[in-house]
C-alpha cells in the first residue's frame, strides 16, 4: 500500500525524531573520485537537445566514465544539464539491443539473426514492395536526432535510389511551424542570429517555451544575462503555464491556450499606435503581405487590420491574467529596449496555426527592426540536436531536397539529379508524404514497407493509439534502427541495432546553424553498426533484388548513389565521404553553404561551423554568426549596394522581409460542455523524448520515475482532487489515469501532462490529438480538450521503460 | 554567512551523534562517510529527494531553490546521486560544469569551503 506524500513526511519525521538506521552510503568522496578520475577527455557535442553544448567524454582504461562541459565554447561556455552529464552511461548499458531481430508476423517473438540475413530481408521487402505496389508504398521516418551524414544517405537511397519523397523525420513534430514561419517571413530558413545575442540583449520575450527544461543550458545563460544586470534586462514570458521558465520573469503573461495570435497581434498594435515602429527598417527592408498567394497591402492596411486587437479587445480573448495593461508594457519593453530578443518553441509550433504564430512574433522584430543588430533577433530553439543540421538542411522532409532545395522546383530537383548522377526524372517532382499522412497511409495500407530510425512514432505521434493500429498490420513491413528496445520495436518486423553517439562519427548541427563534429572513440557493443554503413550495405542489397525483380533502373541508380561510399570504413572514413559530398557538392552555393566545412576544418575549429561557410578561409574563422549583414555575411557581401543588410534568402526573390496581416484563430478542440477542460502536454528536464534513454539512467528516472497531470489548485478544490490521487484524463481519442501534482502551474481550467511516460495508461499521446497546421503540417500537440475526474486516492506506481529491469 | 554554516554544520553533527543508531553498527559500516537518511521502502524511494527535503530540511532546500543552481534547476541527484550511490560530491562532480575553476582553485580543499553549499555563491 502507498502512502501520501504528507503520511510520508509524517513517518519521515517521525523517523528522524527517533532513530535514523541510515542508508548504506556504498560510495563516500574517496570511491566516487577514483570513478570519476579518467586517462583521456575525448571532444565532442551533446546527445540530448537542440543547444550543442560542447562536452568532453572522460575515458578510462577505454571506457567511458565521465562528461565534463567545455569552458571554451561558444554554445554552452561549459555548463552541461543533468542530461548532458550522464549520457556516457548509455555507451556501456547492458540493455542496449547488440543482435539484429527479426520476425516474420507481429505475433511471433523475436529471433537473433545474422546482419547478412537482416540486411537481405530488409532489402528483398523493399524492393518487393517498389516492384509491386511502385516506390510511394516505401517510406523512411527518421530523426532530428540522427547525424547529418545519416539523414542524407537515408533520403538519398529513398529518392535517388527507390524514387520516391517519402522521406519524413520527427522534426515534422516540433519544428516545421518554425521553418514555415522563418520561410514566409524571412524568405530563409532558420534564425538570422547566434546565441551570442543573449549576453548583448535587454528584453527577453520568451513565449510558448519552458526553456528552463527543455533547453536548460540556454536558460542558464539568459539567467546569467539577467542576474547580472537585474534592473536594465527585461524578461517578459509568455506561457499558459507558470513553469520554472517564469522564475526569472518580470513580467508572465498567463493567457487562455490558443489565444496567443490576439496577444501578439495585440503587441503590434501597440507598437504601431504608440509609435514604437522603426519606419526607416520598415521602409527600406520591409513589406506587408496577406492571404494565399500572398498580396500585397499598405502600412494603413496593416493599422486598419490591427484595430480588431486592441489591448481592450485581447485581453478579453486571452483572458488569465492578461490586462490591456500588461500588453502595453510587454510591447513597450519589446519596442523600447536596446536590444531584444525572441526565444519560443513548442508552445507557438505545435499549433493549429503554428506558422502563423511565428509570423506575428517575427512582425514584432520587423516593426521594431529588432534584427541584425548585437543582442536583437527572432530566435527559434531547436528541440533536438540535428533538426537543423540533419533533417532541415539534409533533405529530411518530404517536400525538401539537401540544402534547403524545395522538391517542387524543377531547376533545383534537376540540380540534385544532376549531381548525384543519376537521371533526371528519377527524383518525382511530388512531395512525399508528410507525418501524418504518412502514418494514415500505413493504416490505409497504402505504405507496406516503411524504416523508422532513431525515433519511436508509437510513442510520440498524437493519438498514437490509432496509428498504432496501422504499424500493428500484418502487411507492413516496418524496420526499426535504435540502440535500445522502445514502444516502436515492439510494433517491428525487424530490428537493427546501431551504433550511439560516440560509437560513431558525425555532425550535428544545432539551433544557431552550427555544425559539430564528433568522432567515434569507443566500439558499439555486441554487433552495432553505423546506420551509414547499415544503409550502404541495404542499398547495395537492394540493387541485387531489383536485378532479380527485372528492374535495372532502379538497380543502377541505387549503384550510382553508393558508389562514392564503396569500401570506406564505416567508423570515420565513410561519414567522412558523405560529409564531403553533401557540403561540397549539395550546399555549395546554396543559402546553408558549408563547403568551407570540411572534417579536417570541424576537427581544426571543435567550436564548429555556422553557415554559410563558402570557403575553408571563413570556415576556419567559424564561419558567419549573423546572416544578412554586409561585413558579416559573407553571402551579403555579394549583393551590390550600400545598405547594412541583404536579405537574400532563396524564397524572397524581393530580398524583402514580410510583415503578416495574420488572424486570430483558436485550437483545432476547443473546451465545450462535454470536454470542458484545455488538455497540454510537455517535458520535464530529466527525461529526453519518450525515455527511452534516460529512463534507464537511474538518477534521471528517478528524479522524475512517472508521468504527473498537473491541475490549478481552484480546478482541483472543485473537483475535489488532492495532491497524488489518481485522476482519469478523457478526451475524444481515449483515457489516461495519473497522479496529480495541484500547484499554480496550469492556468485555471487547463491541465498538464508530461509525455516522456511509457507507461500504457499513462502514456499522453494516446489522448492528445492529431489536427495539424495546413501550411506546416505539424501536429497540435499543445491543445485539446478533455474532461477530468478522481477515480481513486494515491496509488503506489511504479516506472515502466520497455525492456528495462527496474 | 560564516554563522549560519557553522550553526548547519554544528547542527548536523549533533543530529548524527543524537541519532546514533539503536542497534551497534558493524565497524564496516561506521568507517563510512557520516551521512544518514531515514529508511526507505521501495515505494519511497520513487519519490524526488526535493519533494520530502522541502519540508523537513527547508533552510537547504530554500538556499538551494534560490540559488544560481536552483534557477537552472540543478537538482539534487545531479550532485548527491540517488537513494542507490548516495554519495557527497566530491571536485570531480563539480567540475562537470566548472572545468576552469576546478582548475584554478586549491586542489587540497573541497569546492565548498569556499562555495558556500546550496547557494555556490562565489567567494569574496
Amino acid at each position: 500500500m502507498g502512502l501520501t506524500r504528507r503520511q510520508f513526511i509524517k513517518r519521515t519525521a517521525a523517523l528522524t525524531a527517533a532513530s535514523l538506521v541510515g542508508i548504506e552510503l556504498p560510495r563516500g568522496m574517496r570511491e566516487v573520485a577514483q570513478a570519476a578520475d579518467v586517462d583521456r577527455w575525448e571532444p565532442g557535442v551533446c546527445r540530448f537537445c537542440g543547444v550543442g553544448c560542447r562536452v568532453y567524454l572522460g575515458l578510462k582504461n577505454g571506457k567511458p566514465v565521465a562528461i565534463k562541459g567545455i569552458t571554451e565554447s561558444a554554445t554552452n561556455k561549459g555548463y552541461v544539464c543533468m542530461k548532458g552529464m550522464l549520457f556516457y552511461r548509455i555507451i556501456h548499458h547492458p540493455e542496449r539491443l547488440k543482435k539484429p531481430l527479426y520476425r516474420e508476423r507481429k505475433d511471433q517473438p523475436f529471433r537473433e539473426i545474422s546482419w547478412e540475413e537482416a540486411l537481405d530481408i530488409a532489402a528483398r521487402k523493399f524492393a518487393e514492395t517498389v516492384a509491386r505496389y511502385g516506390p510511394d508504398a516505401t517510406a523512411y521516418y527518421g530523426s532530428g536526432q540522427a547525424l547529418t551524414e545519416e539523414t542524407y544517405l537515408f533520403q538519398k537511397i529513398m529518392r535517388g535510389g527507390l524514387g520516391t519523397n517519402n522521406v519524413e523525420g520527427n522534426p515534422r513534430l516540433c519544428m516545421a511551424s518554425a521553418v514555415g514561419g522563418y520561410l514566409t517571413s524571412f524568405g530563409a530558413d532558420e534564425p538570422i542570429g547566434s546565441y551570442a545575442n543573449i549576453e548583448k540583449a535587454y528584453c527577453f520575450f520568451i513565449i510558448g517555451s519552458n526553456m528552463a527544461e527543455c533547453h536548460p543550458v540556454l536558460f542558464r545563460r539568459v539567467m546569467n544575462r539577467k542576474l547580472s544586470r537585474p534592473d536594465e534586462v527585461k524578461v517578459i514570458n509568455a506561457d499558459p503555464r507558470v513553469s520554472p521558465t517564469s522564475r526569472i520573469a518580470d513580467l508572465h503573461l498567463q493567457f487562455k491556450p490558443g489565444t496567443d495570435l490576439a496577444l501578439l497581434n495585440a503587441m503590434a498594435y501597440v507598437i504601431v499606435e504608440e509609435g514604437l515602429y522603426d519606419e526607416e527598417f520598415i521602409r527600406k527592408y520591409c513589406k506587408f503581405k496577406i492571404g494565399k498567394p500572398p498580396k500585397d497591402v499598405s502600412f494603413e492596411e496593416y493599422k486598419e487590420f490591427l484595430k480588431q486587437y486592441t489591448p481592450e479587445k485581447a485581453a478579453e480573448i486571452c483572458g488569465g491574467n492578461i490586462t490591456p495593461e500588461k500588453i502595453r508594457t510587454a510591447a513597450r519593453w519589446f519596442a523600447r529596449s536596446k536590444a531584444t530578443m525572441s526565444l519560443w518553441t513548442m508552445g507557438i509550433n505545435q499549433r493549429i496555426r503554428g506558422v502563423w504564430a511565428n509570423n506575428l512574433i517575427h512582425n514584432l522584430h520587423l516593426l521594431t527592426g529588432q534584427l541584425c543588430k548585437p543582442g536583437a533577433d527572432s530566435f527559434s530553439l531547436t528541440g533536438q540536436p540535428n533538426a537543423c543540421g540533419g533533417v532541415r538542411e539534409g533533405g529530411g522532409l518530404c517536400h525538401i531536397l539537401p540544402a534547403h532545395r524545395p522538391v517542387k522546383i524543377d531547376k533545383l530537383r534537376h540540380q540534385v539529379e544532376d549531381l548525384w548522377g543519376v537521371p533526371r526524372g528519377t527524383i518525382p517532382p511530388k512531395p512525399g508524404y508528410h507525418t501524418i499522412a504518412m502514418f494514415r497511409a500505413v493504416n490505409q495500407g497504402k505504405i507496406k514497407a516503411i524504416w523508422i530510425n532513431c525515433t519511436s512514432p508509437a510513442q510520440s505521434l498524437p493519438n498514437c493509439d490509432y496509428y498504432r493500429k496501422g504499424l500493428r498490420r500484418d502487411d507492413v513491413f516496418v524496420v526499426v534502427t535504435d540502440i535500445f528496445p522502445t514502444k516502436t520495436t515492439e510494433l517491428a518486423n525487424l530490428v537493427l541495432p546501431t551504433a550511439f553517439h560516440f560509437e560513431k562519427t558525425g555532425v550535428y548541427g544545432c539551433t544557431e546553424r552550427r555544425s559539430q563534429l564528433t568522432v567515434k572513440v569507443v566500439d558499439p557493443p555486441g554487433e552495432a553498426k553505423p546506420e551509414v554503413w547499415i544503409v550502404r550495405e541495404w542499398a547495395l542489397r537492394m540493387a541485387e533484388h531489383f536485378e532479380r525483380l527485372g528492374d535495372r533502373r532502379r538497380a543502377r541508380n541505387l549503384r550510382i548513389c553508393v558508389k562514392p561510399f564503396l569500401g570506406k570504413e564505416e567508423g570515420y572514413e565513410l561519414p567522412k565521404a558523405i560529409w564531403e559530398e553533401y557540403t561540397q557538392k549539395l550546399t555549395k552555393g546554396r543559402d546553408n553553404d558549408l563547403s568551407g566545412a570540411t572534417y579536417e576544418v570541424l576537427r581544426k575549429r571543435p567550436d564548429g561551423v555556422q553557415w554559410p561557410a563558402p570557403t575553408e578561409e571563413i570556415a576556419l574563422r567559424g564561419g558567419t554568426p549573423t546572416k544578412f549583414v554586409r561585413g558579416i555575411d559573407p553571402l551579403a557581401d555579394k549583393h551590390p549596394g550600400t545598405d547594412p543588410y541583404v536579405f537574400y534568402g532563396p524564397a524572397h526573390r524581393d530580398h524583402k522581409l514580410y510583415i503578416w496581416l495574420r488572424p486570430y484563430q483558436g485550437a483545432a478542440e476547443e473546451p465545450d460542455a462535454e470536454y470542458p477542460f484545455y488538455l497540454s502536454t510537455g517535458r520535464v528536464i530529466d527525461h529526453w523524448h519518450t525515455s527511452s534513454m534516460t529512463g534507464r539512467i537511474p538518477e534521471l528516472l528517478r528524479a522524475n520515475p512517472y508521468a504527473y497531470v498537473e491541475i490549478n489548485p481552484r480546478d482541483a478544490r472543485k473537483l475535489g482532487i488532492k495532491p497524488n490521487d489518481m485522476v482519469e484524463i478523457e478526451t475524444r481519442r481515449g483515457k489516461i489515469v495519473l497522479p496529480a501534482k495541484v500547484y499554480e502551474g496550469p492556468i485555471e481550467g487547463m491541465v498538464f501532462v508530461y509525455w516522456y511516460d511509457m507507461e500504457e495508461s499513462r502514456m499522453a499521446n494516446r489522448v492528445t490529438k492529431d489536427a495539424f497546421d495546413p501550411g506546416s503540417k505539424e501536429p497540435e500537440f499543445k491543445i485539446c480538450a478533455c474532461r477530468i475526474r478522481k477515480v481513486s486516492g494515491p496509488r503506489p506506481l511504479k516506472p515502466y521503460v520497455v525492456g528495462h529491469r527496474i | 554567512m560564516r554563522v549560519k554554516l557553522g550553526t548547519l554544520i554544528v547542527g548536523l553533527t549533533a543530529l548524527l551523534f543524537a541519532c546514533a543508531p539503536q542497534k551497534a553498527p558493524s565497524p564496516e559500516v561506521a568507517k563510512k562517510p557520516a551521512v544518514t537518511h531515514p529508511e526507505l521502502s521501495e515505494q519511497e524511494k520513487w519519490i524526488a529527494c526535493s519533494e520530502c527535503h522541502r519540508t523537513e530540511t527547508p533552510e537547504i532546500y530554500e538556499e538551494w531553490h534560490k540559488s544560481r543552481h536552483g534557477l537552472a534547476m540543478v537538482k539534487c541527484f545531479q550532485c548527491h546521486g540517488t537513494f542507490e550511490t548516495f554519495h557527497e560530491p566530491t571536485r570531480e562532480t563539480c567540475r562537470t560544469c566548472h572545468a576552469k575553476a576546478y582548475d584554478n582553485c586549491p586542489k587540497d580543499r573541497a569546492c565548498w569551503e569556499c562555495h558556500t553549499p546550496h547557494l555556490f555563491k562565489k567567494h569574496e
